[in-house]
C-alpha cells in the first residue's frame, strides 16, 4: 500500500497566515481533484437523499461549502449513513484508501494548525522573533543592493562562514555557470554594522530553528506535537464525514507508521501508556496535546519546548494512568501543571499577551520614528499587531472555554465566526495549472508563471482565496508572506527546499538580482 | 574543446536512494565528484515525510553528467522505494515526486531543469 502521506499536499507554513495546499506536479493536483470530486459526489448523493430542503438537482455549492468549511464540517447523517458513505469511499480505491482519506480531510488538519499557531504562546514567541528579524532586515536591505549588486549568495550566514579562498572558488564556479553576460557583483559585506546585523538575524533564526531540530530518543522535532493536535482533529473530521470504519483505518495507519515520523509519535506513545481496558479518548489526548503547545519561552523557558512538555505529560500519565485524565479540559491542564511543576497555563497565556502588547508597541514606535519615507517598518508593525490581535483572541477564548477548543467534536461544530477562518493558499511547483485570464477575478490574489502564460491563458503559481467566514486581512497576510519569503531566502539555514524560497528567487530575478544557493 | 562547466548539486532523498546515487557517482568518478554523503543536517520540508532523509552533495562536470543519475532515480520512484526527492543547485530547487517517474528521460529533463540559467 502506498504510504498514507505519499501525497503530502497540506503543510502548515507559519510564513503565511492561512492554510496552504502545495501541488508539486500535475499528477498530484489531478489526484487531489479526483479525491475531492469523489468526496463531493458521495456527500452530494447523500445530501440529496437525506437533507430536507435539498433540491431535486442536488444541493447548492453554498450547501457543500457549508458542509466542508462552515458550521458543521461533517456529514449530518446518522452514524449508519456516515458509515455507508465511508465504506463507498474506501471501496472506490481500497489500496490507497488511507492516502485518499488524508487528502479528503487535509483542510481540517491544516485549519487546526492555523488555530494552534495563533493560540500557542510558543508560536507567538516565534512570530515576535520573526518581526524582529524583519525589522533588522529593514536596515540592511538597501546596503545589500547598493553599488549594482547582481548576485547575493544565500543563505548569507553560510556565505559569511566561508574563507576568502572558498568564496573565490565559488564565485569562479558560479561565473562559469552564468556566463560572461552576467557579471557577478556581490554586496559589500565588510561594514561591521552590517555584519553585526546579519549575525543578530542568524541568531534569531537559530532560535526559531529549534522547532525543527530532532530531540532526544524519539528522533522527532517539536512540530510532532503540532502534528498530533492536527491529526486528532483530522481523525474526528474523518469520523464525522465517513464514519467509524474510516476513522479507525486512518488513525491506526497513522499510529503505526514506523519511526521516526512526526505524525504518529504522540498517538503511539499515548497508546503505549494505556493500561488494558483503557480507551484512548480523543478529548483527553487533544487536551494533552494542546497543553504541550502552551509553553512560553519568555515566562518559563525551561519548560517551553513542546516536546519537553510532552515528556512531562508522559510522566504524569505514567504516574496516574490515562483514564484519570478523562475530565474537563481545565482540570486536565491544572493537573498537568501541578504534577509537572511548570508555570500554570493561565499565567503563561496572560504573560504571552502582555509580551505581545509590548512587542507591538515597540514596533509601532520604530515605524513612527522611521524617517526613511519607506513603509517597510510600518508594514511589519501592522502585520505583528494583527497576528497579536488574533493570538490574544484565541488565548482569551481558551481561558474562558477550553473544552470547545480541546474536544474535537465540539471544536468542529463551532459556529462560523467563533474561530478565525483561514484563507486558502494553493501553490503549484511547476507551470501546469492553466486557467482563462477572465477567471482570475475569482481569486483574492494570484501569482503567475509569467513565462508560461499567454494573453488568453494564465499559468498559476499561487492563488489565495478567502473562504466563507474568512477574517484574515489578505493585505496583512500578503505583507507577512512577503516579509517571510524575503528574509527566509536571505537568512534561513533550514527548509531551503520550500517552494516559497524558489518563488522569491524568481521574483528577484525579474528585477535583475540573482540569489545563488550555498549548498554546503 | 572547452571543459564543461562544473556544477554543484545537492540531492535530499531517502537513504536508500542516496546510497545508490553515491554508487553511481563512484562508478562515474571522472564526471561526478562526491563532496559529502550522509544524513541530512538541516531541517527540511522533506522531513514532513515518513522516513529519514539523507543528503549527497557532488560536483558534476557539466549538466549532461546529471543523466548518470536519471535512471537510478527513475527506478526508485517507479518501484515506490522513494516517494520524493529534492534537487538543489545554486540556481534553483526542483522537487521530483513519484508521479514524475513516467520515463528516465523525464527525470533527466527535471534534473537538467535544476541547472537552467
Amino acid at each position: 500500500m502506498a504510504g498514507p502521506f505519499a501525497l503530502e499536499l497540506g503543510m502548515f507554513d507559519p510564513t503565511f497566515p492561512g492554510v496552504t495546499l502545495h501541488f508539486p506536479n500535475e499528477a498530484t493536483w489531478r489526484k487531489s481533484q479526483e479525491v475531492t470530486d469523489l468526496t463531493v459526489r458521495l456527500l452530494e448523493e447523500d445530501a440529496r437523499l437525506k437533507l430536507p430542503g435539498a433540491s431535486a438537482t442536488g444541493p447548492t455549492m453554498a450547501l457543500l461549502l457549508e458542509r466542508f468549511m462552515g458550521k458543521v464540517f461533517a456529514n449530518p447523517g446518522s452514524p449508519e449513513e456516515r458509515e455507508a458513505v465511508g465504506r463507498q469511499f474506501i471501496a472506490s480505491d481500497p489500496e490507497n484508501a488511507v492516502g485518499n482519506l488524508a487528502i479528503a480531510s487535509a483542510f481540517a488538519h491544516e485549519r487546526r494548525h492555523f488555530h494552534d499557531w495563533l493560540l500557542s504562546p510558543y508560536a507567538a514567541g516565534i512570530n515576535a522573533m520573526r518581526s524582529e528579524i524583519y525589522a533588522n532586515y529593514s536596515y540592511l536591505r538597501f546596503a545589500l543592493r547598493a553599488s549594482g549588486t547582481t548576485v547575493i549568495p544565500v543563505p548569507l550566514p553560510r556565505w559569511l562562514r566561508k574563507s576568502p579562498t572558498e568564496q573565490q572558488e565559488l564565485v569562479k564556479m558560479w561565473q562559469a555557470l552564468l556566463g560572461d553576460a552576467t557579471p557577478i557583483r556581490l554586496p559589500d559585506l565588510t561594514r561591521k554594522d552590517l555584519l553585526d546585523n546579519i549575525n543578530t538575524i542568524a541568531r534569531r533564526y537559530r532560535s526559531i530553528g529549534v522547532l525543527f531540530e530532532p530531540v532526544g530518543f524519539m528522533g522527532v522535532d517539536a512540530a510532532a506535537i503540532f502534528e498530533a493536535s492536527a491529526l486528532l482533529i483530522q481523525i474526528q473530521n474523518i469520523h464525522d464525514l465517513f464514519g467509524e470504519t474510516a476513522s479507525n483505518l486512518f488513525g491506526n495507519a497513522m499510529a503505526n507508521v514506523p519511526p521516526p515520523n512526526r505524525y504518529g509519535v504522540f498517538l503511539k506513545t499515548m497508546s503505549g501508556l494505556a493500561k488494558p481496558g483503557e480507551v484512548l479518548e480523543n478529548n483527553t489526548l487533544t487536551a494533552i496535546a494542546t497543553w504541550c503547545l502552551l509553553g512560553n519561552s519568555t515566562a518559563d523557558n525551561a519548560n517551553a519546548h513542546p516536546l519537553l512538555r510532552f515528556t512531562h505529560a508522559v510522566e504524569c500519565v505514567q504516574a496516574r494512568g490515562l483514564s484519570s485524565f478523562d475530565k474537563p479540559t481545565a482540570e486536565i491542564f491544572d493537573d498537568l501543571d501541578r504534577m509537572s511543576g511548570v508555570m500554570p497555563y493561565r499565567k503563561l497565556v496572560k504573560q504571552s499577551i502582555k509580551l505581545g502588547d509590548e512587542v507591538v508597541k515597540m514596533l509601532n514606535k520604530a515605524a513612527m520614528q522611521d524617517r526613511s519615507g519607506s513603509k517597510f517598518l510600518l508594514g511589519i508593525a501592522q502585520a505583528q499587531e494583527y497576528l497579536h490581535y488574533w493570538h490574544t483572541y484565541m488565548a482569551r477564548r481558551l481561558l474562558t472555554d477550553p473544552d470547545s477548543y480541546c474536544q474535537p467534536a465540539a471544536y468542529l461544530d463551532l459556529s462560523p465566526g467563533d474561530l478565525p477562518e483561514p484563507p486558502l493558499r494553493e501553490t503549484f511547483g511547476r507551470p501546469f495549472r492553466f486557467v482563462e485570464r477572465t477567471a482570475l477575478g475569482g481569486f483574492s490574489s494570484v501569482n503567475l508563471f509569467e513565462d508560461a502564460s499567454t494573453p488568453e491563458q494564465a499559468c498559476l503559481q499561487q492563488t489565495i482565496m478567502q473562504l466563507p467566514g474568512g477574517v484574515v486581512d489578505l493585505q496583512i497576510a500578503d505583507n507577512w508572506q512577503y516579509l517571510s519569503q524575503l528574509a527566509d531566502t536571505l537568512f534561513a539555514e533550514y527548509n531551503r527546499d520550500k517552494p516559497e524560497i524558489e518563488a522569491e528567487k524568481v521574483r528577484a530575478l525579474r528585477s535583475g538580482l540573482r540569489y545563488l544557493e550555498m549548498l554546503n | 574543446m572547452t571543459d564543461p562547466v562544473k556544477l554543484m548539486i545537492k540531492i535530499n532523498g531517502s537513504p536508500a536512494l542516496i546510497d545508490d546515487l553515491a554508487n553511481v557517482a563512484q562508478a562515474n568518478a571522472s564526471d561526478i565528484q562526491i563532496e559529502s554523503v550522509g544524513p541530512a543536517e538541516e531541517a527540511s520540508h522533506l522531513r514532513l515525510g515518513l522516513t529519514d532523509v539523507s543528503t549527497m552533495i557532488a560536483i558534476v562536470n557539466g549538466v549532461a553528467a546529471l543523466a548518470q543519475f536519471a535512471l537510478t532515480i527513475y527506478k526508485h520512484l517507479k518501484d515506490k522505494k522513494s516517494e520524493q526527492l529534492t534537487v538543489q543547485t545554486p540556481l534553483r530547487t526542483v522537487i521530483i515526486v513519484a508521479s514524475d517517474a513516467v520515463s528516465p528521460e523525464r527525470i533527466q529533463e527535471l534534473l537538467e531543469d535544476s541547472a537552467r540559467v
